[in-house]
Parts: C-alpha cells; structure tokens; sequence
C-alpha cells in the first residue's frame, strides 16, 4: 500500500471514529439540543474525513472537487436541518436539562 | 466486502421488521425512511446505480416526505393509533411461516435460473447503436419497451387523480403553518438550495442518455425542489389548477404519443422513432416525462389540484 492509501485509510478511520461518537451523543445525551450538537458537529467532521479519505484515494482532482462540493452540500442542509430542530423544540418549550 | 453486504442485507430484514411492528406510526415512517436509504446502498451494491438513484430519490425522499406530511394532516387521536388489536397469534406465525416459505423458494428458484442464452436482454444490449442512446437503462425505458414506460406516465397521472380525489377531505388547503418559517434560514434554504436542486434534478434527466440518470430520478429531485419550495412558503397549493399547470401535467404522455405517431404513416409501427433523429427526439421525451413527474409528484405532496406563489 503507498502511502496515500495509508493516510486515506486512516482518514476514513478517524471519520467513522467521529460518527460514532456522534452516534453516541445521539443516543446518550439527555435533551434535543445537546444531542443535535452531538450529532451536526460529529457528523459533519467524520462525513468531511471521510470524503477526504475517499478523495485520496481516488488520486484524481475531479473526483475530489466533486466530493468537497457534496461535503459542502451536506455541511450546509445540516447546519438548516439542526437550526430548524433546535427552533422548533424552543417554540415547543423544549427544556435543557441540567447537569445531574 | 462479503461482510459489509451481509450486514446491509441483514440491516434491511431488521429494518423491514422494525418498521410494521413499530408501534408508534411516527417511528414507523422513519424507519421506512433508512429501509429505503439502505435499498438504495444495496442497488449501489448490486451495480445497478440506476435503480439506486431511483430508491434514494423516490423511495426514502419523495415516499418518506409524502408518508410525513399525511402523517401531519391525521387529526391528532390518529396520529398514535395503538388501539387496533394485534392479530391472534395464529395468524401472525401463518403469516410469519408463509413469508419465510415464499421468501426461501423464491431464493432457490432465482438460484437455479440459468440465465437464457436468446433472452432479449442480450439482444437489446447487442443492437444498443440503434437505440439512439448509450447508456441501456434508458435504451430500453425510451426506445425498446417504450410502451411499458407510456402507460407507466398513464399509471402515474391517474394515481395522481385518485390521490387528489382521495385526499381532499383529508387536509386543509395551505401551506405549512409550522412555528420555524420564520426563521432567517428559510430564505438561504428556498434562495440556494433550489437552483442547486433544479440544476441536479435536470443534469440527472440529462446524464440518463451515457450514464446512471433519467426521467424517473431527474424528475423526482426537480419535485423535491418544489417540495422544498412549498415547505419555506415559497410555493402553496391552490385548490384550482391553472392551464399551464394541466399542460404541465399531460405534458409527458401527450409527448410521448405524438412520438409515437410521428413516424406512423412512414414506418407502419407506433413508437418507431426516425433514423438520425433518436437522440433529440429521446432527450426531448426525457424531459418531457421528467416535467410531468416532478409536477405530479409535488401534487400529491401539496394534495392540492393546483400551486400558486402566496401572496405576501
């Protein structure tokens, strides 16, 4: 393996590391808001390490345009969706839940 | 990659389970909704990027949004509707063998099929120079069986009509009343997000003639951006639909036809289409068909007969 394919496969690696910790938040934390921080902030970085593990390894600079766009996409519709959440459960008088 | 397709496989049947016994209709759509991405991966998987782009635009996009905004226009009580009895027991292991049953003959009928040496798959890929198009999917869908893709727009068209029918009584004209339109992200979402839409949505309709794409995919991302459009109260359904609205509509089926009968009197057969002429005229058809879908599909997402700008 060259060592393009060694640093993507680490990228990628440290990308599927943040989605689960993002996963984690999801599924651990204990109101709407923190887990939409759990989950836009995670998510977005482990999808971008990920795209950028998959843009090296297609060695082609195309491809990896076309890849930063789509990372771009999605950052921007989930930065939206998580807003639209977050609002919505403020207008629903959502509470933030304390710190045990 | 034997690993990540068993997991795929065995994440569908969970989901596939998960989604009739949730108990909670909510719950139930959503998981519809990831079955539907997973389908879509295992198309990718299967090397058949068509129909993925078709699952993923259709089936979890289009389907989930649509399942969502009945959801929505249920009265309240039936929003959580537990109180149907489950089935008796009896009938639910029926079920559950007869399934399985199905489920393991048809695996072994598909395993023993030999694929067939004459079948018209490899004569339509054989003579594909003539379709006028390169890319098969689309050969086939436009030019070899373009009688099964004219009555699927036929099919299309009168589920359009029933649903509208149907749905009437159901929901309230209007548009959404939810408390976030106002947010300050609404305008970015309608101002950026659908030009980039529409652009993908035709570039689609387009890239079916060489590559993965096409009328049914094009035309569901071109209906999503409507959808998006009526979400941030840029679109509203009206309850009266405009002639350009109807022309819309038909537009791909009377198309399609006129086709179909351009070369009659010359070549003595319906949907032969003119020599040296396939390709304009497949591309014009393909967007054609891609107009009327986004439009009936953005119909039946409003339920309303028509859409107008609101007046602000």
């Amino acid at each position: 393996m060259s060592i393009s394919a060694w640093l993507a496969a680490l990228l990628i690696v440290a990308g599927t590391g943040f989605f689960f910790a993002g996963t984690m938040g999801l599924l651990r934390f204990p109101d709407v808001f923190s887990r939409l921080h759990a989950l836009t902030k995670a998510d977005n970085t482990g999808l971008g390490l990920v795209a950028a593990g998959v843009a090296l390894l297609h060695q082609s600079w195309r491809h990896a345009a076309l890849i930063t766009v789509i990372w771009l996409l999605a950052l921007a519709a989930s930065s939206i969706a998580c807003h639209l959440v977050a609002r919505d459960a403020l207008a629903r008088g959502e509470q933030r839940e304390e710190k045990p | 990659m034997i690993l990540f397709d068993g997991v795929l496989a065995l994440l569908i049947v969970v989901l596939a389970w998960r989604c009739v016994t949730a108990g909670d209709l909510y719950l139930g759509i959503v998981v519809f909704i990831v079955m539907g991405l997973m389908l879509a991966l295992s198309w990718a998987r299967l090397d058949a990027p068509d129909l993925a782009l078709a699952e993923a635009a259709i089936g979890a996009g289009l389907l989930g949004v649509l399942l969502l905004s009945t959801w929505r226009a249920l009265p309240g009580h039936r929003r959580q509707d537990r109180d149907h009895p489950p089935a008796r027991k009896a009938v639910r292991w029926l079920a559950g063998v007869a399934s399985v049953a199905f489920g393991l003959v048809m695996a072994a009928l598909l395993h023993a099929l030999q694929p067939d040496e004459d079948a018209a798959g490899a004569l339509a890929l054989g003579r594909l120079t003539e379709a006028g198009v390169e890319q098969p999917v689309t050969a086939v869908l436009l030019n070899f069986r373009s009688y099964d893709t004219l009555l699927e727009m036929g099919v299309l068209l009168m589920a359009l009509i029933g649903a509208l029918l149907a749905r009437t009584p159901l929901a309230p004209y209007g548009a959404a009343t939810d408390d976030g339109t106002d947010s300050p992200l609404i305008p970015v979402l309608a101002t950026t997000f659908t030009p980039l839409l529409l652009l993908v949505g035709a570039f689609l309709v387009w890239a079916g003639a060489y590559g993965p794409g096409g009328a049914f995919q094009g035309g569901a991302v071109l209906g999503g951006a409507g959808v998006v459009l009526v979400l941030c109260n840029r679109l509203q359904g009206a309850p009266e639909a405009g002639i350009l609205l109807r022309l819309l509509l038909v537009l791909g089926v009377k198309v399609f036809i006129l086709a179909g009968l351009l070369m009659l009197p010359l070549e003595g057969a319906f949907m032969a289409y003119p020599p040296g002429l396939t390709y304009p005229i497949m591309i014009a058809i393909e967007f054609c068909l891609a107009t009327s879908i986004a439009v009936s599909l953005l119909l039946l997402f409003t339920g309303t007969h028509g859409v107008r700008v609101p007046e602000r």
